[in-house]
């Protein structure tokens, strides 16, 4: 018995087995809500592959993407917002911030940092691009404290996976912004604000007052 | 944790897993439900495949084609099958890997294909996953959950247990 003799044969049985099938029409079933939940964001994550990387790491609850070709017109929008001259959306836990402003203004290539990092955490990762920076630090508990900041620009969306969190306004300085926390452990908080030309985000396992201090020591520097 | 990264897929590659989803869902339950026999069982067993078919959508050329639907009703049999494995592991009469999937009739002339259908459920499925769809035993082992070492184990198995049946119906 070859191996070309059992392929041969499994695509015959294989064609057997199709045929024998009944037609998709022919075997309706009405799912069950929790179901259909799951599989919605299965669906999404498969869509989105760096939201599915992003609930993998237990930690994140941020996401920025680059867009490509339609991707907001996967949402079913639920919420819009003015977020200054970002638009805010939300649908299905996910809230979305993004420009409707090009990145040619020249204010809009400053470059900022923080200039406190707390205790323990070590420099993990920096990402560079013309939009926009990322900083990760780590600690030694493997907890991530990310910085990110993106320019105006409508090549860039920025992305939130919000589902068990609470949403507060709050000020950062004199910048308007919201502040997202969860009580999961395992989940960082995030505190997202705006000035006149780029959005940040600060993502950490640390509190709302931890937070918000940090977030006000960040300084541009470019 | 704040992540960066371009989209990786085509537009056309995010949607085929959706058409996928779109067409085959109602058969899959179909499937699952035949060996099941519970609805919320079933769906789970749909879901299950649903993630495995996610990890392994590079060999889809097409979203919907028999080749197609004869690959999702594959990975949605052997995750119900695994399920009644699991759900009997602790029964009195210790159940195998030769629990049967679908009962599928054939009336060709070719009796190799005859026996195959004829294997059960976890050795039909690997050899359709291998000969039929290209996968390697690596790959089978993902999709199966199982360590590689032991997909090659079945596969042996399967092999074996193909012969029997060839020599039962006097085949050789």
């Amino acid at each position: 018995m070859t191996d070309e003799m059992i392929q041969a044969a499994a695509l015959e049985a294989n064609q057997a087995l199709i045929a024998q099938l009944p037609l998709s029409g022919e075997c309706q079933h009405e799912f069950s809500p929790g179901f259909r939940k799951k599989m919605k964001k299965l669906i999404f994550r498969r869509k989105h592959p760096i939201l599915s990387k992003a609930l993998r790491t237990a930690a994140a609850v941020v996401i920025v993407f680059l867009l490509g070709g339609g991707l907001l017109l996967t949402f079913n929008l639920e919420v819009r917002a003015e977020f200054l001259s970002w638009i805010k959306e939300s649908s299905e836990g996910l809230v979305m911030y993004f420009s409707t402003e090009g990145a040619e203004k020249s204010s809009g290539k400053l470059r900022y940092r923080l200039t406190e990092i707390p205790e323990g955490y070590e420099e993990y990762e920096i990402d560079s691009s013309e939009d926009g920076e990322t900083f990760v630090y780590e600690n030694e508990r493997g907890e991530f404290l990310t910085f990110h900041y993106l320019h105006d620009s409508t090549q860039v969306a920025f992305g939130l996976y919000t589902e068990g969190y609470q949403c507060i306004s709050i000020t950062v300085g004199e910048l308007e912004g919201e502040i997202y926390l969860t009580d999961n452990e395992e989940m960082a908080n995030a505190v997202v604000w705006k000035d006149e030309n780029t959005l940040f985000c600060l993502d950490a396992f640390l509190d709302a007052e931890e937070l918000l201090k940090l977030a006000e020591t960040i300084e541009a520097y470019e | 944790m704040l992540i960066y990264l371009q989209m990786m897929d085509t537009e056309e590659e995010r949607e085929d897993f959706e058409k996928i989803y779109l067409e085959y869902r109602n058969l899959m339950f179909y499937v699952a439900n035949q060996i099941l026999h519970n609805e919320h069982d079933a769906e789970d067993a749909v879901h299950h495949a649903f993630i495995k078919i996610a990890e392994n959508m590079e060999k889809i050329k097409e979203p919907v084609c028999p080749k197609t639907k004869s690959y999702v009703v594959t990975i949605v049999e052997n995750r119900a099958i695994d399920m009644v494995r699991k759900k009997n592991r602790h029964a009195v009469t210790e159940i195998n890997e030769e629990l049967m999937g679908l009962s599928v009739e054939y009336h060709g002339e070719n009796g190799l294909a005859k026996c195959i259908l004829k294997l059960p459920g976890r050795y039909r499925e690997i050899i359709l996953l291998k000969y039929v769809h290209g996968y390697s035993i690596r790959e089978i082992a993902s999709i199966m959950n199982i360590k590689e070492a032991n997909a090659g184990k079945m596969e042996q198995r399967a092999k074996k247990k193909l012969r029997q049946l060839c020599e039962k119906e006097g085949i050789w």
